[in-house]
């Protein structure tokens, strides 16, 4: 199937039917895999094929369901197949994106999902919860920081990772896409293909010991920390201009135990 | 006297408005796709090496700056009376811009290389004194919370701008702010600009203040209504009794309809269609979640 995107009517009966079975979960006590039914399914999927609901937007590229629920792989496929569409039109398409969002339902509402807000599938026209979408923020991601773009969407297609939610709401970060490498560089452990854990969280509760209090605690060397440092540069330094190594080299020792040697 | 200060580089301020500043800069297209920039240069006044590069950046109004466009070298720009440049900037609007221009020579850190800034200048927007047309309704109504009794209140005094009063502790003051929250906004929105217009056609302490001739300047510009058409009063005496002119209450429907309702985004999409949506959206659907 071509790429499409809703009418407006196709947009109001996905938004309906998303309702339905989240309400049908809800009833299953939040079990994804009893609530969304053969039923529910039946209906998405004649939701998307439904030719009167929605409408070709051009592409030549045939979409197809990924095999694998890497979120990373996934966002580099919607960037691939979403190239030859110009950017502008596409951007903030709602009734693209919900499209898109009803064609790859099964992959994102997983049986192991562990929420399901709205925001997840329908594009929110907040920017607080905008990227929350998982179709268009990994193909946000992608088409931004590239390879980089590891780091926030390791994971699987249906999750929302703390690195990403942590990143992405910075604004420094939308443009200056350096900022992605120098924390890909930082952050991200080659050797097994994953995220360093303990340093998306620029904060965390800590135990004050013998007492039942916690206190808030800044996380040295964290992402957090990372784009902090990046804001106070771009006041002294044109660090749109230097090397990326050469702004590692510039943090202070609390991140001397993630930089390479 | 022990220093408290230091003092890294002696910077002359880089200027952008006054008599004959360093900077003009000006909007000669807009359209769809975004703004076409022009800026005038001249930095000779400064004493900038020559070897020194000028870059020209732009920002949106959430403070996402573009990529910086290089203008050249101080030697190369110390060369001509006026330099002009223009930038086509894309996926932006004239009133959310905003610009920086920055002088920066390589040097040293420690052992770092390092690209430092010698000189800078943030432009907030552009000097457009005649375009009053971007001016937005919250810059007239500023939000503040206290603890009141009611979710919101208008406080108004004359010769003050009007405060949207909200209950602190409520998280309503977050939501306005934010823009987070068509249901809410709409709602308050409605009812604080029908009190502030009601006020200002009623009371007569009102008649001089320097607000309410903005308010109304911004209500003619947002409805093509000139102000000289505008009801004089909203209640008048009639065989000594107060009465409300009906003229004068549809009049204030209507603006606040033009002035919160029709209010589009900057995708063009009106208030309240969000507000439709939004509720559409969470009819019934009201309980916490864990974002997994």
């Amino acid at each position: 199937m071509k790429i499409r995107e809703f009418t407006e009517e196709g947009n109001q009966q996905f938004h309906l039917l998303y309702k339905r079975i989240k309400e049908s979960v809800l009833n299953y006590n939040k079990d994804i895999e009893k609530g969304y039914t053969p039923n529910l399914k039946k209906k998405m999927k004649e939701l998307v094929a439904d030719p009167n609901l929605s409408i070709d937007i051009g592409g030549t590229v045939e979409l197809k369901i990924p095999s694998s629920d890497s979120q990373f792989l996934f966002g580099k496929y919607i960037d691939e197949v979403l190239k030859e569409h110009n950017e502008l039109k596409i951007f903030n398409n709602e009734k693209l994106w919900n499209w898109l969002s009803a064609y790859f339902f099964d992959i994102i509402f997983h049986k192991k999902a562990k929420g399901i807000s709205e925001h997840r599938y329908l594009l929110s026209d907040s920017w607080f919860t905008k990227y929350r979408h998982l179709v268009r923020t990994p193909w946000y991601m992608h088409k931004i920081y590239n390879e980089s773009s590891k780091l926030f969407l390791h994971g699987a297609t249906y999750f929302g990772g703390n690195y990403m939610e942590q990143w992405i709401s910075h604004r420094i970060n939308e443009k200056f896409t350096k900022a992605a490498d120098i924390a890909f560089d930082l952050y991200y452990d080659k050797k097994n293909d994953e995220p360093k854990s303990g340093y998306s969280h620029k904060f965390i509760s800590k135990k004050v010991t013998g007492s039942k209090k916690k206190v808030k605690t800044l996380v040295p060397g964290s992402l957090g920390r990372l784009i902090d440092k990046l804001n106070q540069y771009n006041e002294i330094y044109n660090i749109w201009e230097m090397d990326r190594k050469e702004i590692i080299q510039l943090l202070p020792k609390e991140f001397d135990e993630l930089k390479e040697h | 006297m022990a220093q408290t200060t230091i003092e890294i580089f002696e910077e002359k301020r880089i200027t952008y408005k006054g008599k004959d500043p360093d900077l003009n800069i000006s909007c000669v297209k807009e359209d769809e796709t975004g703004i076409v920039v022009e800026v005038k240069i001249n930095l000779r006044r400064h004493n900038f090496g020559d070897n020194c590069d000028v870059f020209f950046q732009t920002y949106d109004n959430r403070g996402a700056g573009n990529k910086p466009n290089k203008m050249g070298k101080i030697k190369e720009l110390n060369q001509e009376e006026k330099n002009v440049f223009q930038y086509p900037i894309s996926n932006i609007k004239k009133e959310d811009a905003k610009f920086r221009v920055i002088v920066s020579e390589p040097g040293n850190f420690k052992d770092s290389k390092v690209i430092r800034l010698i000189g800078k200048a943030e432009i907030p927007g552009f000097d457009d004194e005649n375009d009053k047309s971007k001016q937005k309704i919250n810059s007239l109504l500023p939000t503040k919370e206290l603890d009141i009794g009611t979710p919101f209140m208008v406080d108004m005094s004359p010769n003050r701008l009007p405060y949207l009063v909200l209950k602190r502790g409520c998280n309503i003051k977050y939501k306005l702010d934010s823009n987070s929250d068509p249901v809410q906004k709409s709602l308050i929105y409605t009812s604080a600009i029908r009190a502030i217009i009601e006020a200002y056609l009623t009371d007569h302490r009102y008649e001089d203040c320097i607000y309410k001739k903005q308010w109304f300047d911004l209500i003619s510009k947002k409805t093509g209504e000139s102000v000289d058409e505008f009801p004089s009063n909203y209640v008048s005496i009639d065989d000594g009794k107060t009465v409300i002119e009906s003229n004068c209450k549809n009049w204030i429907e209507s603006v606040t309809e033009t002035m919160v309702s029709n209010l589009p985004d900057s995708n063009g999409k009106k208030l309240i269609d969000k507000h439709k949506e939004a509720n559409f959206r969470n009819n019934e659907i009201t309980y916490s979640e864990e974002e997994g």
